[in-house]
């Protein structure tokens, strides 16, 4: 019983490679999880059918992707979609330029980084939501608004895996890169940035979740233009399916960014490690 | 068969059932009173580990890779095996087939006759890579009891036994630290300690003392043989060191390359008790390294990759 | 000794530090907005009465324990899950991606709709967005714990279940405090914004209609406080840590020095 579970991530077990050929196998990697989607969806389907929860809250699956595809034919969506998606943008360039340079100076010494990590682990755990009535009374409602909560937010993230990283740059290839008199410049170019470059990945995935968060957010509580403004006036006018629809379109833009960054992250990640591995 | 008589000044498992707990033969038991009761031939013994036409393959399709071609061989109650073969030959993807880690794709092995399924009980393992096999956020001396705990074991019991595998080794005022905290040598001793204190009938173990230094090495091989000696105990034991295969066991197994077979078995018909200054120093046990090497230098100039 | 002293001293040197200048640089402010510290201290002490708690204070930490208490459990249960099965990871992935990439705060419409608001709503809003984090570190602590250590365990007989309870989860639990870790945040945060649309009590709904009725005392007498409650959250969990992982501590130390 529990030798089957070593075996088959060790791939020796020659019951399960003999049965099931590779082209069976590539199909049940991609159909299996597509399965599960759709049965839930059919679950969804059918209690909202039959009633066994509220049809009026819990709208159909078909009602819902409904509401979905018309709604995604009017311009005010796209304009509200172009909004959130504008305030991401000029925050996460924001986060960038002051991020990674602040936390490389912060981590680039022992003394800067032991007196700030601490605070500054402090600091990411106090919810950014916090501030949003103080930047309320000096930005008002508008873009203005959204972007700088967003720094606000996800500025913490990027900054404190900026720091680490440079607490984990390779003392010998800053010795090296000393020896062989590389100056000031070319070493955090050459030497701090791509050694860096692992944690401002994982950095810049964390931060650019959390930015799209509070770019939502934003126009949710205090309205104005944007995702938030859009789904606050569904539930307002009680559509239930075009609630849902909004919910889900914009979990799917959550999706997207997630997945982008996550790839790019991984593409750092393996490049970094190949890199290692060549060095030694 | 000249080694049956060569190995008259042990005592065998036989005589207590198959399994002898240490503990019940803690006092140092004279090795010629056993001796006595001990089978003549060594053939006599059961069987008690077997490899019958052993394959494993990591993989499929154009990944795969065979570690291990087709491994025959058998291991009697109370013999000690050493097993030498170049690296990456798949020593240890064999070591974990034969304790029912890993099913082999072709083949099978046999525990006292009949086929193994899933994990051998009564095997212990010391592994190559002890370092990961202890677990950090344990004491060193909770290490070397967690096999016997949940085993309905008396604690004072469990206690015991950790405490005297842990001074076997010597490492008896370690028990509270933290294996981090020890020297790589150190931590190979807890593992061994660890399979110790589990009192096993068999005991595989994969290159135990390669990181050790030559001190401590021959006195762990020393203390490896003692154990042996009284508590008649099946040992597999994979190095890379000759003599060190020689000195140890009864039998020396050289591998091939991959696809892995049994290149050659020769017996080591060395007296025991065996001792590092004397042993090193017969005429035969000369021979015989050389023997193994020869085989080895051989098999190293057909390596398909050097 | 020194030694020992010095270490919190540096640490804590820096937030001194930044609370010492902003009471002074703030201390001359006729900024309608950035009030002087000393007024902010005593608006904080005003506003906070013992029924101003009870009010506001009590009914968001409680929202706020519940669902992240039922995150730990759910996340960390659902994690080992996951992270023993290749398979339940591999067909769950759309679901569980989504889910944890769905900016919470677009579910508080949802939330509303169907738990209607109130606490129930708030400390289900809290478990979903505080669930994920913890969710997706312990499956990849579950899956990064070190075979060796494991088959050890295999060889020499231990059950099954001993083996998850004794090996695999003390091997993830420094992922899985990792993600405990972040998941203060986010369940700080979402209970904030619960409580500031949809709520009529509550520390978001105190600062959101301070706000509104430009009351910029009473505005920083809230942020305060939810400062201070993250803090609280934050300092159980680093403490937490500490008592279950004190080992972990001392063994990256170690590696770290290391050469
Ligand atoms: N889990 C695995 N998946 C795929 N291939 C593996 C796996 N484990 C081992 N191998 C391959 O099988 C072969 C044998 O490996 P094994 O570790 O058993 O060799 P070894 O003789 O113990 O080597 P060494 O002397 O270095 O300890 C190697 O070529 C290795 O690359
Ligand atoms: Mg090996």
């Amino acid at each position: 019983m529990s030798t089957r579970a070593v075996v088959s991530t060790a791939s020796a077990d020659p019951r399960t490679g003999g049965m099931r050929s590779g082209a069976v196998r590539r199909w049940s990697r991609w159909a299996e999880p597509a399965l599960v989607v759709l049965a839930l969806a059919a679950c969804w389907q059918a209690v909202s059918v039959l009633d066994v929860l509220p049809r009026e809250d819990f709208p159909p699956v078909t009602a819902i992707l409904q509401a979905l595809v018309s709604d995604l034919q009017t311009s005010e969506l796209w304009a509200a979609v172009g909004a959130s998606m504008e305030a991401w943008v000029l925050g996460m360039l924001v986060v960038v330029s002051i991020g990674v340079p602040v936390g490389m100076l912060l981590g680039a010494s022992s003394i800067s980084y032991r007196m700030s990590y601490l605070t500054l682990e402090f600091v990411r755990t106090i919810p950014g939501i916090a501030a949003l009535p103080i930047l309320l009374f000096i930005y008002g409602i508008g873009q203005d608004l959204t972007v700088s909560f967003v720094v606000l937010a996800a500025l913490w993230p990027l900054l404190i895996q900026a720091m680490y990283g440079m607490r984990d740059v390779d003392p010998v290839a800053i010795e090296t890169a000393k020896v062989y008199g590389v100056g000031h410049i070319r070493r955090v170019l050459l030497v701090d940035l791509p050694s860096c470059l692992p944690y401002l990945s994982t950095g810049l995935r964390l931060s650019g979740t959390f930015a799209l968060i509070f770019a939502i957010a934003t126009s949710l509580i205090v309205g104005g233009e944007g995702l938030g403004a859009e789904m606050a006036r569904a539930a307002v006018v009680g559509d239930r399916p075009l609630l849902y629809a909004r919910v889900l379109l914009t979990g799917l833009i959550g999706l997207v960014v997630a997945l982008g960054l996550t790839t790019l992250e991984r593409r750092t990640l393996r490049w970094h490690v190949s890199q290692r591995g060549a060095q030694s | 068969m000249m080694r049956a008589s060569d190995r008259d000044d042990r005592p065998t498992p036989t005589e207590s059932g198959f399994a002898m707990p240490i503990a019940t033969a803690s006092e140092p038991t004279s090795e010629q009173n056993s001796a006595a009761t001990a089978p003549r031939n060594a053939q006599e013994r059961p069987v008690v580990l077997e490899a019958r036409h052993l394959g494993v393959t990591y993989g499929r399709g154009r990944s795969a890779v065979t570690a291990i071609g087709d491994v025959s061989f058998q291991a009697r109650a109370g013999e000690f095996l050493s097993i030498v073969g170049p690296s990456g030959c798949g020593k240890t993807t064999l070591l974990k087939a034969l304790s029912g880690l890993l099913r082999p794709t072709t083949g099978e092995v046999r525990v006292n006759g009949t086929p193994a399924s899933g994990v051998t009980p009564g095997v212990a393992m010391v592994f190559q890579e002890y370092t990961r096999s202890l677990m950090p956020w344990q004491k060193v001396r909770a290490n070397v009891e967690f096999p016997l705990r949940g085993t309905g074991l008396p604690k004072r019991e469990l206690a015991a036994r950790a405490a005297k595998a842990l001074s076997e080794v010597g490492l008896a005022d370690v028990g509270d630290k933290y294996p981090w905290q020890l020297s790589g040598g150190m931590q190979q001793r807890v593992a061994i300690a660890r399979a110790l204190a589990f009192q096993p009938n068999v005991l595989l173990m994969d290159e135990p003392f390669a990181s050790l230094d030559a001190q401590v090495r021959g006195d762990l091989e020393d203390l490896l043989l003692h154990v042996h000696a009284r508590t008649g105990m099946t040992i597999i034991l994979v190095t890379h060191d000759i003599d060190e295969s020689v000195y140890l066991g009864d039998r020396v197994i050289a591998l091939s390359h991959r696809p892995t077979r049994v290149r050659t078995t020769i017996d080591v018909d060395l007296p025991r008790p065996r001792d590092q200054i004397h042993t090193k120093a017969l005429g035969g046990f000369i021979d015989l390294r050389t023997r193994v090497l020869e085989l080895i230098v051989a098999e190293r100039s057909v390596d398909p990759d050097s | 000794m020194i030694k020992k002293l010095i270490g919190p001293a540096t640490s804590l040197a820096a937030p001194v530090t930044l609370v010492a200048a902003w009471w002074i640089l703030s201390a001359g402010s006729t900024s309608p907005y950035f009030l002087p510290l000393s007024d902010i201290v005593d608006g904080f002490q005003q506003t906070w009465t013992t029924e101003r708690m009870e009010d506001d204070l009590l009914p968001t930490v409680r929202a706020l324990g519940v669902g992240f208490a039922v995150a730990v459990v759910t996340g960390i249960a659902t994690g080992v899950a996951l992270g023993l099965s290749a398979r339940a990871r591999r067909d769950l992935r759309p679901i569980t991606e989504f889910l944890r990439s769905m900016p919470v705060v677009a579910l508080v419409p949802i939330g509303l709709v169907v738990l209607g608001p109130g606490q129930r709503m708030e400390a289900a809003l809290v478990a979903f967005a505080a669930t994920w984090p913890i969710l997706v570190s312990t499956s990849d602590g579950v899956r990064a714990a070190d075979r060796v250590m494991i088959d050890t365990a295999r060889v020499y007989g231990v059950s099954a279940r001993r083996r998850l309870l004794r090996v695999t989860i003390p091997a993830a639990m420094p992922q899985v405090m990792a993600g405990v870790r972040i998941a203060v945040a986010a369940a700080v945060g979402t209970v904030i914004v619960a409580n500031m649309l949809a709520s009529s009590s509550g520390l978001g709904y105190l600062v959101i209609s301070a706000q509104q009725s430009f009351d910029i005392q009473e505005t920083w007498s809230g942020l305060l406080m939810i400062g201070l409650v993250g803090s609280v959250l934050t300092c159980t969990v680093v403490l937490a840590e500490r008592v279950l992982l004190g080992w972990h501590r001392q063994y990256r130390s170690l590696e770290r020095t290391a050469p």
